[in-house]
């Protein structure tokens, strides 16, 4: 008989510290959400390099919020603690209550916690530049150099956004990291919000990593909109050659200008610069490899779950976090239309040599954003090839929103 | 007093509104003005570089047809026909020693060379293990 209460209170414990006892219905929720996330990146196939980790790691903290708690000390009785494990080697420091002395043993954090320091430190969006760099061929960019206006244009969200969120109560720090989500790049929010509103990093980088997926979604009503169906025909003429020299030296240019301006932006385009230089100076391809593969995925894996775990219920599912996902999303929005409407500005001022469409790759999502400038241009008329010309801006807005980061952190910080 | 801070906030973020995208305008647009200054700079020199060097291979050429005139035998170039018209040298079909010719011809100038001779060298190790060789020595 004893046994078998013993096995009910043993099943009863197991239940209690299950998660079917522990979680909420915001937990529930946002389960849900994750799911659809998940849905979206293997059926849709919506990014899914990037999605999957970032729904993954929703679901696991979800269903295992300690999977994200941080490291804390637990008071034991000394003679508890002897009891249970001798005497050897333990100098934790003793506190004292009530005349009773205890142990502060040290407990160890959560997986994700430990991943997430990268994250919170903002170690990561710098590597995750390297990589980009390495992967990315600035020759459209050279070849092309007007698409830095493009790229600029595309920042438009982020400062319009900014008085939005003043406007919602948030403070100016925040604003500003609420902001820089329309530049559509995940690692330059998060390092943004890490120096100006740490409080609100979770939402932040899950909105802008999701909206970095979902740009295949966003993008194209909004260009449709802006644009007319003669100026979506416009076919660009073939992008001049670019040497090898031009290349090489373009980085180096680009991280000195910067460096000097806007020294907060150092890192972000100075990583960014170094992995491309490491790809076109073909003297490294070790090193360039490995920025562009092992070194990027592993970082992408470890800030995708990371980030999606951020998502908890409680935090999640509240107004504030819902205002800056709703700010998120006109920002980015925002951006697209800035660089569409510069788009068509240059399309009337060249007398129809640009395709507008090519605006909203400003925003810097590579490549998606140049792949649906692409597929949007293919959609009215398939003989038209969009991609390189769209890649220049493209390539533009990830230094236009590396700049404006900069911008926000030494005006705000 | 609250609405004084609003006020304060507001006109901190039109600031910022206005400055940011001056800024950024301001340095992608001298980014555009260095990048077109080194490209064009970079362009006539590679023009330059490049009319250099077709000249030399004008004259090259010159030389060799005026040795050849002087000389008044039928001169063995160009190469590359020559090869072609034998049906196989070494076990090496026809068109494949034309191609080498081409190549021979292309990387040093038409008329200052004869290719006398293709062989078929053996190598040490396989194309694989020369390509795993070179990649794992070489240097940082």
């Amino acid at each position: 008989m004893e046994i078998l209460n013993e096995l009910v209170n043993t099943l009863v414990q197991i239940f209690t510290t299950s998660g079917f006892a522990t979680a909420t219905w915001e937990n529930y929720v946002m389960i849900a959400v994750s799911c659809v996330l998940l849905y979206l990146a293997i059926h849709k196939q919506f990014e899914p390099l990037l999605l999957l980790p970032i729904a993954f790691g929703m679901l696991l903290v979800n269903l295992y919020p300690n999977i994200m708690a941080q490291p804390s000390t637990e008071l034991q009785t000394v003679a508890d603690y002897i009891a249970e494990h001798g005497a050897a080697n333990t100098n934790y420091a003793i506190t004292v209550m009530d005349g009773v002395q205890y142990y502060n043993v040290p407990t160890t954090g959560g997986l994700f916690w430990y991943l997430y320091q990268g994250v919170k430190l903002g170690i990561y969006p710098p590597l995750i530049f390297l990589g980009v760099g390495a992967m990315t061929d600035f020759g459209p960019l050279i070849a092309n150099p007007k698409s830095f206006i493009l790229g600029a244009a595309a920042q438009l969200g982020i400062f319009i956004t900014f008085i939005g969120a003043i406007l919602l109560n948030f403070t100016t720090k925040q604003a500003g990291a609420i902001g820089i989500i329309g530049g559509a790049d995940g690692p330059t929010a998060i390092f943004v919000t890490t120096r100006l509103a740490p409080e609100l990093l979770g939402p932040i980088a899950v909105a802008a990593y999701s909206y970095m997926a979902l740009v295949p979604i966003i993008q194209p009503p909004i260009m449709k909109a802006l644009t007319t169906k003669k100026e979506r025909m416009v076919v660009m003429t073939q992008l001049r050659p670019v040497s090898k020299l031009e290349k090489i030296i373009f980085p180096i240019i680009v991280t000195v200008i910067i460096s000097l301006l806007l020294p907060d932006a150092a890192s972000l385009v100075g990583m960014l610069m170094l992995g491309n230089l490491m790809k076109e100076a073909g003297v490294v391809d070790r090193i360039a490899k490995t920025a562009q593969n092992e070194l990027m995925n592993i970082i992408t894996i470890f800030l995708g779950t990371t980030v999606g775990a951020t998502a908890t219920g409680t935090v999640f599912l509240t107004p504030q976090t819902l205002g800056i996902v709703f700010l998120g999303l006109f920002a980015f929005c925002g951006g697209t239309a800035g660089g569409v409407l510069m788009g068509k500005l240059m399309c009337k001022l060249s007398g129809g040599k640009i395709n507008p469409l090519i605006g909203s790759a400003g925003v810097s999502a590579v490549p998606m954003a140049a792949r649906v400038s692409q597929k949007v241009g293919q959609a009215e008329n398939p003989a038209n090839f969009l991609l390189m010309h769209a890649m220049g801006p493209n390539v533009a807005g990830v230094i236009g929103s590396a700049v404006a980061a900069g911008v926000l952190i030494s005006v705000l910080q | 007093m609250g609405d004084d801070l609003f006020m304060t906030e507001f006109e901190t973020s039109l600031v910022v509104l206005i400055a940011g995208l001056v800024i950024v305008f301001a340095v992608l647009f001298l980014l555009i003005g260095i990048i077109k200054g080194y490209g064009s700079i970079i362009l006539a020199v590679m023009k330059s570089r490049e009319a250099k060097r077709q000249e030399k291979k004008e004259k090259a050429t010159a030389a060799a047809h005026a040795a050849a005139k002087s000389e008044a035998a039928p001169a063995p170039v160009p190469a590359a026909p020559a090869a072609v018209s034998e049906p196989a040298q070494d076990g090496i079909p026809g068109d494949v020693i034309a191609a080498i010719a081409a190549a021979v011809d292309f990387m040093y100038g038409a008329g200052t060379h004869v290719v006398t001779g293709v062989k078929r060298v053996t190598p040490n190790r396989s194309a694989w293990a020369s390509a795993g060789m070179i990649e794992s020595t070489r240097p940082f």
